[in-house]
């Protein structure tokens, strides 16, 4: 425990709440007039600290000291319109800065601590700028309709096409073993498909983004769709070559429609994949845009 | 089917919690105070899809027409 954590707040006190970091020089403009915070009456304002400039909220303690703010998260409304006014306030600051978002819940005592936490991390915070620098993250799904697949491979497939002949002459007895190798070779082979297709579609967009790492991916009961999702990758990609990823997209998407792909897009994000300060250089990296 | 398909309202608000409360800088020191936990997004996913509509009227909210424009052009 620390000094700054052991004293207690009182109520009627009030705490930093950070939502990012920007680089002074670009921060100087003012930020977004009535930009609202995280709670009524705490607009977003600027802290500098060298060439670093945080945009916080004033907020009360009553909320947001570390007691108080741990219970307050157990009250899911009141947490749901608190995350969803943390990524408001970096949507909006995106419009305009090349922002390092912050960890949704990051609080300082008192702005002197806040400056202090900039200036403990100033390297590594300027780094991660460096790494964001005029780029935005971008969510890509990639789903698999299985019996599409399949049909398709049944379609194509030298092997499935033999095995196919064999079972139509075969005998009643030599059809079910007929059929059983069928199916194992089906399987196997929509396993390849998916593999192949989710190689091809990292390799394409790698080409167009500044860097990309992989997510997991996420069960049906949180997607909401019969088709498997079979990759989930967020990209960093310069404004530059956006239009370059977006029609990359829409290549793929065109190539592997019948197989049964689809391919989702979400986005623009702030750069939340992008900043992590203690794995710099251990993403999964693309090659950069020449 | 549309040739890039757009994410149900749902699997937005998936991937903003996703976002928020597992990514991003988490500044760890003497001065930090408090940082909301990963083992959050569990408690919040479940709830938190239930209320799609607010996700979307404050996304729209903070989309700027210039940007959003310029965007949306590609």
């Amino acid at each position: 425990m620390t000094t700054a954590k052991r004293r207690v707040l009182r109520d009627d006190q009030a705490v930093i709440y950070v939502y990012g970091v920007a680089r002074t020089m670009h921060a100087r403009q003012s930020v977004p007039p009535q930009l609202e915070g995280l709670v009524a009456r705490a607009p977003v304002g600027a802290l500098t600290q060298g060439d670093l400039t945080a945009f916080i909220s004033v907020v009360p303690a009553a909320q947001f000291s570390p007691t108080q703010f741990h219970e307050a998260l157990k009250d899911t409304e009141w947490l749901k319109e608190r995350i969803l006014a943390h990524d408001k306030v970096l949507e909006r600051l995106r419009f305009s800065y090349d922002v390092v978002p912050f960890r949704f819940g990051t609080i300082y005592r008192d702005t002197t601590q806040a400056a202090k936490a900039l200036a403990d991390h100033c390297a590594a915070l300027g780094r991660a700028l460096d790494r964001i620098e005029g780029a935005a993250e971008w969510g890509v799904k990639l789903y698999c309709d299985e019996g599409a697949l399949r049909h398709q491979i049944e379609s194509e497939s030298e092997d499935i096409r033999r095995l196919c002949g064999l079972r139509a002459q075969a005998s009643p007895g030599a059809r079910f073993f007929l059929q059983k190798k069928y199916d194992k070779v089906l399987d196997s082979e929509s396993a390849a498909a998916v593999t192949k297709c989710v190689e091809h579609v990292r390799q394409s967009l790698d080409r167009c983004a500044r860097e990309s790492v992989a997510v997991a991916v996420q069960p049906p009961s949180v997607h909401g769709r019969s088709a498997a999702m079979v990759m989930n990758v967020a990209y960093l990609v310069a404004a530059g070559t956006l239009r370059k990823f977006r029609r990359a997209i829409a290549t793929l998407q065109r190539e592997l429609i019948v197989y049964g792909f689809s391919v989702e897009l979400t986005g623009p994000w702030p750069t939340y994949h992008f900043v992590s300060l203690q794995q710099e250089g251990t993403t999964d990296a693309a090659g950069f845009e020449p | 089917m549309q040739p890039v398909s757009n994410p149900s309202d749902q699997l937005a608000l998936s991937e903003l919690l996703d976002r928020v409360l597992n990514k991003g800088v988490v500044l760890w020191g003497d001065a930090t105070i408090s940082v909301a936990g990963v083992d959050l997004i569990y408690v919040g996913l479940k709830v938190l899809l239930a209320s799609v509509d607010t996700a979307e009227r404050l996304r729209q909210d903070a989309c700027l027409p210039a940007r959003a424009a310029a965007e949306a052009a590609e």
